[in-house]
């Protein structure tokens, strides 16, 4: 048994425990030790990222107690990817936070290590109501670092932002409640097994529980309907806050991952597909209303959090597609969108706070300083979200546009399309805001000139990081994409991680520690 | 016994989901808590309802399955902590804000309001107490009802907005210290 597996939810947990007992010492012990933390995961998320790519699907029976009584880790290629895309986002945004977001709060670190070991454990585990129990550790995290510093606007979207969460949970625990009821399990393997074999008498039962985990899910990853919270919430959390909320939504795609290939994939009989025809267009809507978000937004903040909008429906749109080569695009597109999503939040906390009283608000203001190298980076950072060449923004959305067979699915063309070009012309316009339109508006009464101070360099670091694992993402193409494919083949042969993890759950051996 | 239990779930979540969809957050709490309630029992009932049988595996014929009861208990830890966590919440938000509603439809007023006002809300506030109680001391000496509440009334309609319920909450302390 590997013990590497439970690291990742290990290490994030002792650290926050540590932090709770080192709340009277310095914030530079807590800064360091929740680097190290942060750091400690990014190296096992490549080591495990390194051990998932023979192919081979690990799994880790918590106290050696095999299912079905225990509760399971596996580790595919998929969740090892999105560890390391969480590890790879949450480094950076720590040490942006360090330059002074922290001192919101006494719990800021610890809180920001529980959100880590519930984004962690959620991709990791291998059971339904462990999920759940994830889902509520990043959750209540969460909470608590939306709400951190004081402000009526914070509070008023955290208190949205919990009661529709609480919402979701219920509904979530009725889903496993069904599901247990029907199969007797919990195990993800077990329940697809189940699911395959179904009699058609439990088939409508089993349908509406699947259902009722998209809302959940959807509700995560901001789906259409259910989308309304995230821009209020993420645009008034602090910078490197929504930063890491950039990968919260991920997670509510990669459950949706699950549950539409491994519980409802090709293999489940009478129930195969069953949400694709859901998908398809609410991921559509979200990405057309996402789009005039975009446009529509008045602060910078705001403009970004529209950007996730549009990345989760960009990405469900390409799993309703349901080909190998549109999960491809899915998982790279997915990456990609993390990353750049949250070099923009840190990006944008830096110039809004370069701007006196105008901030974040799309307005003309006195020049700020540093003027050159922030809009260099605004430059760099604008053209990857929208989808430029030569960036693996555009890469990512032309493995989607040719994943998407021309007649029947020209509609998504158009939308992607049509988004590409909105997301163009609310960029541009806001650039030329910050960036150029600056020197006419210096005596209007009520604009502080702003007193030139220089860029803090952790900040920096962090933004160029992000940014530069992003053209690093565009440099590899060719490799990750290869690594993305086998990923994406092992997602659609569900029988295969079945066949896995039931296998060594029934042959200790195979588990010995 | 299958059918009272599924009546008492179906109660639950129809009262749930109507308090939830009021516009108070008080309301909203209280729907979050029986619609919680409700979850519970659902999954209580997914291991099928024994009666008189242990969870152990031979200690008779019959046993109860006893993962929906770990279930639930793991369910209802978590709805405990975050009924308290939102009842904080709540708490702030009405000392924030000044009233408990809830605002999801017109927050964008509300937030105007907010964002301008929110000094002068807590001014005003503070103010109006100190009226409340300058008006005390007087109305010692005048001990005429009808004159008192006229300047109440007065008072009410010069802080009108958003202090306007703080002075409200304040007049019938005042009064009652008076009678």
């Amino acid at each position: 048994m590997n013990h590497l597996l439970i690291l990742p939810i290990l290490v994030p947990l002792c650290c926050a425990c540590l932090l709770l007992f080192l709340r009277g010492a310095s914030i530079g012990a807590a800064r360091g030790l929740a680097l190290l933390s942060s750091l400690l995961q990014l190296g096992l998320a490549g080591l495990l990222l390194a051990q998932s790519s023979d192919g081979a699907i690990q799994l880790y029976a918590a106290g050696h107690w095999l299912p079905p009584y225990g509760i399971v880790l596996v580790l595919d290629r998929l969740a090892a990817l999105m560890l390391f895309t969480t590890a790879v986002l949450a480094l950076p945004a720590l040490l942006y936070a360090a330059g002074g977001a922290d001192r919101d709060g006494k719990y800021f670190h610890v809180l920001w290590q529980f959100q880590l070991m519930g984004i962690n454990g959620a991709f990791l585990t291998g059971d339904l109501f462990n999920l759940f129990v994830f889902f509520e550790v990043l959750l209540m995290a969460s909470y608590g670092l939306l709400l951190h510093g004081r402000g009526a606007a914070r509070l008023r979207a955290g208190l949205q932002y919990v009661v529709l969460n609480l919402l979701g949970s219920a509904l979530f625990l009725l889903a496993a409640g069904i599901f247990y009821g029907l199969a007797g399990t919990l195990n993800l393997a077990d329940l697809s097994v189940f699911i395959a074999v179904a009699e058609p008498a439990d088939t409508p039962l089993l349908a509406a529980a699947g259902l009722l985990l998209l809302i959940v899910f959807g509700l995560k990853a901001a789906l259409f309907p259910w989308y309304f919270w995230l821009p209020r919430s993420y645009a008034v959390a602090s910078a490197p806050v929504a930063a890491l909320f950039a990968i919260m939504s991920k997670v509510g795609i990669y459950a949706t991952l699950r549950l539409t290939l491994l519980l409802f994939g090709a293999h489940a009989g009478a129930l195969a597909g069953l949400l694709l025809p859901w998908l398809w267009p609410l991921a559509l809507l979200t990405l057309i209303l996402g789009s005039l978000g975009v446009l529509a937004a008045t602060t910078l903040a705001e403009l970004i959090a529209y950007c996730v909008v549009v990345s989760v429906g960009t990405l469900l749109s390409a799993l309703a597609l349901n080909s190998m080569a549109a999960l491809t695009a899915l998982l790279y597109y997915l990456m990609q969108s993390t990353w750049i999503v949250g070099a923009l939040f840190l990006l944008v906390d830096l110039i809004a706070g370069r701007r006196g009283s105008v901030a974040g608000r799309l307005q003309s203001a006195p020049k700020m300083a540093s003027h050159a190298a922030l809009g260099g980076l605004f430059l760099i950072a604008a053209l990857a979200v929208v989808g430029l060449p030569p960036l693996a923004g555009f890469v990512g959305k032309l493995l989607l546009l040719q994943a998407a067979p021309l007649p029947d699915k020209s509609i998504l063309w158009l939308a992607l399309l049509a988004s590409s070009l909105v997301g163009l012309v609310a960029f541009s316009r806001a650039g030329s805001v910050l960036f150029w339109r600056t020197d006419t508006v210096v005596w209007r009464a009520g604009t502080a000139v702003p007193a030139p101070m220089p860029l803090p360099i952790n900040a920096v670091c962090a933004v160029i990081v992000l940014l530069g694992a992003h053209v690093a993402l565009s440099v590899c193409g060719a490799p990750i994409v290869k690594m993305l494919e086998a990923t994406a083949a092992q997602l659609f042969d569900a029988e295969q991680y079945t066949a896995a993890v039931l296998v060594q759950m029934q042959n200790p051996a195979g588990v010995e520690p | 016994m299958e059918l009272l239990f599924a009546i008492a779930i179906g109660v639950l979540t129809a009262s749930g989901i109507y308090l939830l969809l009021r516009p108070t957050i008080f309301a909203l709490i209280l729907g979050l808590a029986l619609l919680g309630y409700a979850v519970n029992l659902f999954l209580f009932a997914i291991g099928r309802p024994t009666l008189d049988a242990a969870p152990i595996i031979g200690a008779g014929e019959r046993y109860a399955d006893p993962l929906p009861q770990a279930l639930v208990l793991t369910a209802i830890v978590i709805g405990f902590a975050m009924t308290a966590f939102v009842v904080a919440l709540a708490l702030r938000a009405r000392s924030e804000w000044g009233d408990d509603r809830s605002e999801f439809a017109n927050d964008s007023t509300k937030s105007s309001a907010l964002e301008n006002g929110a000094s002068e809300n807590s001014i005003s506030r503070n103010s109006s107490s100190e009226n409340g109680s300058s008006e005390k001391s007087e109305s010692v000496g005048f001990e005429n009802a009808e004159l008192e509440s006229t300047r109440t009334e007065n008072a009410r309609q010069e802080n009108n907005g958003p202090a306007s319920r703080p002075a409200a909450v304040s007049d019938p302390k005042s009064s009652g210290e008076r009678g």
